[in-house]
């Protein structure tokens, strides 16, 4: 599965458009990682338990995107775009979506 | 009494260690920033058509920063007459760069010199206390190309 | 074509300008401007309190149960002697002195809204005559006839109502930190002046009264020994001796009194009754 952000590829050709595809997933703040960070907020710096979290999150809702597109027969998402909202207090919705599309060496 | 002399220790560890490990960081940043220097950053969609390109994986960065206990303090104090939240501009220059250069190292691993459609994300993840900003994430996404010029 | 990403000057998107530059700056400023904001307004909300009629506060406090008077003889002997002072001191229309009594070991006395004034056995037992008795008394009737407990009250939910909106606004320990500073200053120079005002105002109904300021002299002789053993018992006066808290240093008062009482040419000795409250 190849993706990308752009809407054409080099050497590339669309041969068929599948539609939007999107994966989502919603996270809470992790009570453990939480007490570390907030040593980490007298010091400042990188939280790497956050950056991990966060990797993890976008991760799944690529892979839940995938997963949708993989299910249209799709070999490639293009066009992708990351989309954050705050849902509520300490917890936060991670969503990502793109074309489906079949693609072919040109 | 207790709480200012809590207050002035939370300030001055915020100070001394901010500062120490921002310089630490920015120097880290520079020198990533010469190693990677031939990796060329577009935030266009299209690839220009004279360019031999090939490939196109979507490359990310991204990284959570906090800011340090003092410039949070005097952040605060900014807030109650208003102006320009100078201690805030570091923290997120620093987590922009850093994004950037993970996005970078990225495309470097799959052989790409270049990354078009670069797109930014930011958004504050853990809020501090009483809704100040504490940390902020940055993600930074784009498509990666071997191209000759 | 040539594509190519040159080398970008850095520090462009981040300020020079030292960050302990900025932070004392701001404290400093800041410092000012809310020191400034507690004494303004502090003195103008205890102008406007003085002018809320007396009868406003009687009704404001009347529902409270802790206010309604035991009767007992030390209670009647206490109020009979608070009526002999107020008689002598002018008191605005239609204000009335409450007096209550308490068995209870603490050494205090105090006024509150409505007129109320407290007396503690505690109190009353260190005191060598009624004399002294009665500048404590003429000395929170004194607090009540300059309105200084509504004063309090309406300086209190000022500060209240700032320090709210100051840690409101900064979001941060900043805010409070700032206001509890300029506060504690302001409050505590507003306190002091309210008790000077009060001794000058009873050592005149002592005189009208008993002809001599001699129960002045006593009662502060009382109050430098308690802080003086309580200083050599080296233990908190906090709690047992709670009155020394919010007023001016013993000693400076009474050459305050002193000097004053001696310009008016008053007796500063004399007979004294002997306070017949043996309890």
């Amino acid at each position: 599965m190849l993706l990308s952000n752009l809407e054409i590829l080099p050497n590339k050709r669309v041969v068929k458009h599948l539609g939007l595809v999107q994966g989502s997933t919603v996270r809470a703040k992790h009570a453990g990682k939480d007490i570390l960070a907030s040593f980490k907020n007298v010091f400042g710096g990188e939280l790497k338990a956050y950056t991990e979290l966060m990797q993890e999150a976008r991760d799944e809702a690529l892979q839940r995107m995938v997963a949708q597109a993989e299910s249209t027969g799709a070999n490639a998402v293009l066009n992708i775009r990351f989309a954050t909202s705050s849902v509520a207090q300490g917890a936060a919705e991670l969503f990502a979506y793109g074309t489906a599309v079949v693609l072919e060496e040109r | 009494m207790y709480d200012l002399i809590l207050l002035l220790v939370l300030l001055s560890l915020g100070y001394f260690f901010g500062t120490y490990l921002e310089k630490k960081h920015y120097k880290s940043i520079l020198k990533r920033e010469k190693e990677l220097k031939s990796i060329l950053l577009f935030d266009t969609k299209l690839i220009p058509p004279e360019l031999q390109a090939s490939g196109g994986q979507m490359v990310v960065g991204h990284v959570v920063v906090s800011i340090d206990y003092f410039k949070r303090f005097v952040a605060g104090l900014r807030k109650l007459l208003g102006g320009r939240l100078k201690t805030y501009e570091s923290l997120l220059d620093r987590a922009r760069r850093e994004a950037v250069l993970r996005m970078k190292a990225h495309a470097q691993e799959s052989d790409a010199n270049m990354i078009f459609n670069i797109k930014f994300e930011t958004a504050s993840i853990s809020k501090g206390a009483r809704d100040t900003i504490g940390s902020v994430e940055v993600y930074v996404y784009g498509s990666a190309v071997k191209a000759t010029q | 074509m040539r594509f190519e990403n040159p080398e970008i000057e850095d520090g462009i998107n981040v300020s020079k300008e030292h960050p302990l530059k900025e932070f004392s700056q701001l404290l400093i400023g800041l410092l000012v401007i809310i020191v400034v904001a507690v004494l303004v307004l502090s003195y103008s909300v205890g102008y406007f309190a003085q002018k809320i009629p007396f009868s406003y506060e009687e009704k404001l406090v009347s529902h409270i149960d802790a206010l309604n008077v035991e009767e007992s003889a030390q209670q009647k002997k206490l109020q009979a002697l608070a009526d002999r002072l107020s008689a002598k001191m002018d008191l605005p229309e239609g204000m009335k002195i409450t007096v209550h009594y308490s068995n209870d070991a603490t050494v205090n006395a105090f006024a509150t809204m409505g007129g109320h004034v407290f007396f503690f056995k505690g109190l009353i037992e260190k005191l060598p005559s009624e004399n002294a008795l009665a500048m404590v008394m003429a000395h929170e009737i004194a607090h009540i006839k300059h309105r200084h407990p509504v004063v309090a009250m309406g300086k209190g939910v000022t500060m209240l109502t700032l320090a709210s909106f100051v840690t409101g606004a900064s979001g941060s320990g900043a805010g409070e930190l700032l206001i509890n500073e300029s506060m504690t200053l302001g409050l505590m120079k507003f306190s002091r002046d309210q008790e000077s005002q009060s001794d000058l105002t009873a050592v005149h109904a002592l005189n009208a009264v008993y002809g001599n300021v001699q129960g002045a002299k006593e009662l502060f002789d009382v109050f430098s020994e308690l802080s003086d053993g309580a200083k050599k018992a080296n233990k908190t006066t906090a709690n047992e001796y709670e009155i020394f808290l919010s007023h001016p240093r013993t000693e400076n008062r009474w050459e305050k009194l002193r000097d004053y009482s001696q310009q008016r040419g008053w007796n500063l000795k004399g007979e004294t009754t002997a306070l017949d409250f043996r309890f």
